[in-house]
């Protein structure tokens, strides 16, 4: 299980690398958007703000009262996504990471996360 | 032989089609974009048919030396066990360069410095190298007009890249998140990224996703994509298109998608898909003498349907 200050310290490392690049920032112009990732075993909420091209991570206490967008999911999976050692769409695909969100939004995190990591 | 399409069942219809000394009965069965229908129909098929052809999407995405799977594709394909299963991507591999080459060479429009925009090259590679070669200048749609990201990727180098990145994992999402499928085929246009289109001379790709998110006005541009129907056409000169190309060939006079003529041409010669390589449809194509279709709308009448060749 991975506790929230570790996740918190994956999240900051992705924010970090997301917005180092700035082909990300051109693609993520305008969509703003609030992410609020759960774990169902740790029991821990954390959350990304997409703003202006550029991210920012959340820590509980920032999180507003609602997102547009829901990850939820056993905090290895979530851990492991954001590291960039697993693709979310395989736990999308199987129920093992619920998403919500419209598809539209869906589709845009999968394909950033996607970028962040690369090949 | 038959073709099980995604797409709208009001396309239906059965014709026939001469290939090579065959005479071959051609129907299409569409599906609404409901993948399950359709493992259904390609399962019950199988055994009873000469060939399968699978209309309505890409099984397979050849890019830069690398093939991708789409996974509801693959679902279709592994459905039939006796009867071979195609879905077109061999036979366009082949016709798109081929076309662009034609158009480069005596199309109406010269193509060198030609600003182009391809609404997507992930499904047609080979239409974007052979672009680029004839001296195109391309804007990538695939992250605009698939996942509605607002960034033209601008270079093949950069679309290389950007697919390494991504086709591997999007290849396995549901096909109607990739693709517009069923009756998102015939919903009204709704005009993404129009400031794309207006900086084109020649918007190039997949008719379904160009007619989708076209804008009101297309004064004077040319389209190059697969194939279209009449009302298409009508819609195009409406909005202001001048050039048509359309790379379907036609055989006898008629267009049939490359998924159908790739499974005539099996039901025809009688050799499996994985016999076929570049070759053997370079020689089909030469031997139904194919070339694209090139329309002047400008100069076609109101309400005229004739799928005429000129240029």
């Amino acid at each position: 299980m991975v506790g929230a200050d570790e996740m918190g310290r994956i999240l900051e490392a992705f924010v970090d690398r997301f917005n180092a690049n700035p082909q990300l920032a051109q693609m993520a112009a305008g969509w703003e958007r609030t992410i609020l990732i759960r774990a169902k075993d740790a029991g821990w909420r954390l959350g990304l703000e997409v703003s202006g091209g550029r991210v920012r991570f959340l820590d509980d206490g920032a999180l507003p009262a609602s997102a547009q967008i829901v990850l939820e999911s056993e905090s290895e999976t979530l851990a492991a996504i954001f590291r960039g050692e697993l693709s979310p769409t395989d736990p999308y695909l199987d129920g093992s990471l619920v998403v919500r969100s419209s598809e539209a939004d869906m589709m845009k995190l999968d394909v950033f996360t996607l970028m962040v990591w690369g090949e | 032989m038959v073709s099980v399409s995604l797409g709208s069942s009001r396309r239906d219809h059965t014709a026939f089609l001469d290939l090579l000394g065959e005479r071959i009965e051609v129907s299409r069965r569409g599906f609404d974009g409901d993948v399950d229908a359709a493992e259904r129909a390609v399962a019950e098929l199988d055994g009873r048919v000469d060939a399968i052809g699978l209309g309505g999407l890409d099984v397979y995405l050849y890019i830069a030396g690398d093939r991708y799977v789409v996974a509801d594709g693959e679902r279709l394909l592994r459905a039939a066990r006796r009867t071979p299963v195609v879905d077109g991507s061999g036979l366009k591999r082949t016709l798109e360069p081929r076309a662009v080459r034609w158009l480069a060479g005596h199309g109406p429009l010269p193509f060198a410095g030609l600003k182009v925009l391809m609404v997507s090259a992930l499904d047609r590679y080979g239409m974007a190298v052979a672009l680029e070669e004839a001296g195109c200048r391309v804007t990538y749609g695939d992250l605009m007009f698939g996942p509605g990201i607002p960034y033209p990727i601008r270079s093949l180098e950069e679309l290389r890249t950007i697919a390494r990145r991504l086709a591997r994992e999007m290849v396995k999402l549901p096909i109607r998140m990739l693709y517009p499928t069923g009756s998102a085929q015939e919903a009204p246009p709704e005009a993404r990224f129009p400031e794309a289109y207006a900086e084109a001379d020649l918007v190039a790709g997949d008719f379904h996703y160009i007619r989708r998110y076209m804008p009101e006005r297309l004064d004077g541009k040319a389209i190059l994509t697969n194939t279209t129907t009449a009302d298409d056409r009508r819609e195009l000169r409406r909005r202001g298109v001048r050039w048509l190309f359309t790379t379907t060939p036609l055989v006898g006079g008629r267009s049939f998608g490359t998924n159908v003529l790739e499974a005539a041409l099996i039901a025809a010669s009688g050799r499996r898909p994985e016999e076929l390589d570049e070759a053997g449809y370079e020689s089909f194509l030469d031997r139904i003498g194919y070339r694209p279709v090139v329309l002047d709308l400008a100069a076609e009448e109101e309400g005229a349907d004739a799928d005429g060749r000129r240029g």
